[in-house]
């Protein structure tokens, strides 16, 4: 998984934190460890001064008993060897007495020298002291380390303490990640969800006070601004053309008045010409208000079963005259299907789209009534993918200098249509030609009677 | 024809009125609900134009306690509701037609013809033989002649036809004919329906016959004798 900022932080930070206590160890032993062998060498030394003592005045047989005596009892209960280590040796390295098989280094032994040596028998780390005899004689006096074993097993308990503080904080960090890629994850859902045109959609917000709760709250009344804004345009071009309708109409009435009145042909025809101008104006209103109220949930649905394939069948009926006199082809395939919709306003959206191939598009005609519903595709430029978004807002044209007719509703229209039937308008770029597809998948399906194709009503 | 207008708004009811007595027509005029009611109940009309935001009783409802009185005749709704999805309650209500304002008065003349069915160039009980002039159109074996000769239609154009015909010699809008032929109510965004008629006067206006199939500028088609 990728990870955040945040975990990135977390990790760095136990690291960190393990760099600091393993330099802490690292120091705290070596100091510990310097302090227990002065402290075993201290001892030492006072050991052989008080064998010194003995041997200068009891005499070189008194420190062989004792140094015997010492090593034998320095065997514990089960016979291995305990701290203690004595060695005893001759002028040619013969051992005299003690508990340790043979001297352990071959440098040249120094009085009072100390030693630092590894019992090859045992493994164990020995601290020793030498002490040099008459007549080359050479007595060693030293302690197991046991602070050695005690420091490999503060290593041991180190590297589990490292794994603990490593596994805690990975496996914080993905507990964290996951709460927050969830609690992200309401967000960027939601922000899709409104991005696809659901402007009342609000992220949840949870009872937790955090700066991520915060920031919900923060956006949420973003949305609410945004919402009332885009309601305010909605509303202000539905009341525009809501309200320019009537003294338009009263205008048209008026030049209809004027052409039973005038005589002149050449007057006449110009009047008629104003008067379809008017119509052109009062159909985009009309388009605009039935937008504006299919947008804002206001427009019932005249819900009933209809049979998709017939509905399509009908709309190319309509428009193949027109694609013959172009020399292009609808060309249709299908199977009965039936869907519970508002008819007139599907057979608008399958109008819009057959008008919008024909006026725009180039080629055939495919249309296609399959599962989802019905797709409808040409063979001309289409529409590059980085427009497909924009011409489904209202009056936005690709034809930038707007000259072709049209008031640039119709796709807004079928997407309105399809939302309010909780369905989908997809455009795609189909290589060539635009590929329209109608999806009802959403909508409620009523019973399908499968294979019984009701007999089309011959046209 | 004898007409009622129910129609609290005065500048339509001005207008309105004032197409309706230029076509020739007596027009009554009731200024709210009760009214028209009243009107509605007491006198004879040919047909009655109804708007549906009426002032003390509303348009619905008059037309509804109309048709519970048993009083069938014609009723065209007009709606300032601006949109056609109350357009099915209307006709449920027993409607026979329903105009969306602003509305032409051409439209509305048209359509009060249509609902009315004075047709002069036809009888009433229709005979499954449609004629005019040299053109006729058999209903039962779905066939159509022009001066004896036999034409093939396609199925959208001999629709067409047949509707021309139930209404020879009245104007007949494009809307009328899109909602008769195709019965979806929709707004085209183009005159669609001209290249289907353009193609059926092909067929029935050969060259050398005197044409039957009229286009009436600003309003929309009419099927007449060439004499008439």
């Amino acid at each position: 998984m990728r990870l955040s900022p945040f975990s990135w932080f977390i990790i760095g930070l136990s690291t960190l934190m393990l760099a600091g206590v393993t330099l802490f160890a690292a120091v705290s032993y070596r100091e510990t460890r310097n302090a227990m062998i002065s402290e075993f060498q201290a001892a030492l030394r006072e050991e052989t001064t008080a064998l010194e003592t003995i041997y200068q005045l009891q005499g070189h047989k008194a420190l062989i008993e004792v140094v015997t005596a010492r090593a034998n009892a320095n065997l514990d209960d089960m016979g291995n060897e305990a701290v203690a280590v004595y060695l005893l040796t001759d002028a040619k390295g013969k051992k005299l007495a003690g508990n340790l098989a043979y001297w352990p280094t071959t440098e040249q032994a120094v009085d009072e020298s100390s030693l630092q040596f590894i019992d090859p028998a045992t493994g164990d780390t020995i601290v020793a002291v030498v002490f040099l005899l008459y007549a080359d004689q050479r007595l060693l006096v030293g302690r197991r380390a046991v602070f050695e074993q005690v420091g490999q097993h503060l290593w041991r308990n180190y590297a589990l303490l490292v794994g603990a503080v490593l596994f805690v904080s990975v496996g914080g960090v993905w507990v964290f990640t996951r709460a927050l890629r969830q609690r992200l994850g309401y967000i960027s859902a939601t922000a899709e969800r409104i991005r696809r045109g659901h402007l009342d959609e609000r992220i949840p917000q949870s009872r937790r006070r955090d700066e991520i709760e915060a920031l919900i709250g923060q956006l949420n009344l973003m949305l609410d601004q945004v919402e009332k804004l885009m309601e305010h345009a909605r509303t202000t071009s539905s009341a525009i053309a809501h309200d320019l309708r009537h003294p338009i109409s009263r205008l048209r009435n008026e030049l209809e008045v004027l052409v039973g009145e005038t005589q002149e042909p050449s007057t006449r025809a110009r009047v008629e010409t104003l008067t379809a101008d008017i119509d052109s104006i009062l159909r985009i209103f009309q388009a605009v208000l039935r937008l504006g109220r299919l947008e804002a949930g206001a427009y019932a649905l005249q819900l009933e079963e209809a049979e998709l394939t017939e509905l399509v069948v009908d709309a190319i009926s309509l428009y193949e005259p027109i694609a013959e006199n172009m020399g292009r082809h609808i060309h249709f395939s299908g199977m009965p299907a039936t869907w519970r919709i508002d008819r007139d306003l599907v057979f608008q959206a399958v109008a819009n789209l057959l008008e919008n191939a024909l006026s725009y598009g180039a080629g055939d005609i495919l249309v296609q009534v399959e599962g989802r519903g019905v797709i409808i595709r040409d063979h001309g430029e289409g529409i590059a993918a980085e427009d497909i978004e924009r011409v489904l807002e209202p009056f936005v044209r690709l034809d930038e200098s707007r000259s072709s007719a049209g008031s640039g509703l119709g796709l807004s229209l079928v997407r309105a249509i399809m939302e309010a039937h909780g369905g989908t308008l997809a455009l795609a770029d189909a290589h060539p030609g635009l590929c329209a597809t109608l999806d009802f998948t959403p909508v409620v399906r009523p019973k399908l009677v499968t294979g019984a194709s009701r007999p089309k009503p011959e046209a | 024809m004898r007409l009622l207008l129910v129609e609290d708004q005065t500048d339509t009811a001005e207008f309105v009125l004032k197409a309706l007595r230029e076509a020739g027509h007596i027009a009554d005029h009731a200024k709210d609900g009760r009214e028209g009611l009243f009107l509605a109940t007491t006198e004879t009309y040919d047909a009655i134009i109804l708007d549906r935001m009426l002032p003390k009783v509303d348009g619905l409802t008059i037309l509804r306690t109309l048709r519970a009185s048993s009083i069938h005749t014609p009723v065209v709704i007009l709606s300032a509701l601006g949109e056609i999805d109350d357009r099915v309650e209307g006709l449920r209500a027993g409607s026979d037609d329903y105009l969306v304002k602003p509305f032409s008065t051409i439209e509305l003349l048209a359509r009060l013809d249509a609902v009315t069915r004075r047709s002069p160039g036809q009888s009433e009980p229709e005979g499954h033989v449609l004629r005019l002039a040299d053109l006729e159109l058999n209903r039962l074996s779905r066939s159509v002649k022009r001066a004896g000769v036999a034409l093939e239609l396609q199925p959208r154009e001999y629709q067409l036809l047949e509707y021309l015909l139930r209404h020879a010699g009245q104007v007949v809008t494009r809307t009328m004919l899109l909602e008769a032929v195709w019965d979806y109510h929709f707004d085209p965004g183009t005159n669609v329906i001209d290249v289907h008629i353009s193609k059926l006067r092909n067929k029935i206006d050969p060259a050398g016959l005197p044409p039957l199939l009229h286009t009436v500028r600003g309003a929309g088609y009419r099927l007449g004798d060439p004499q008439a």
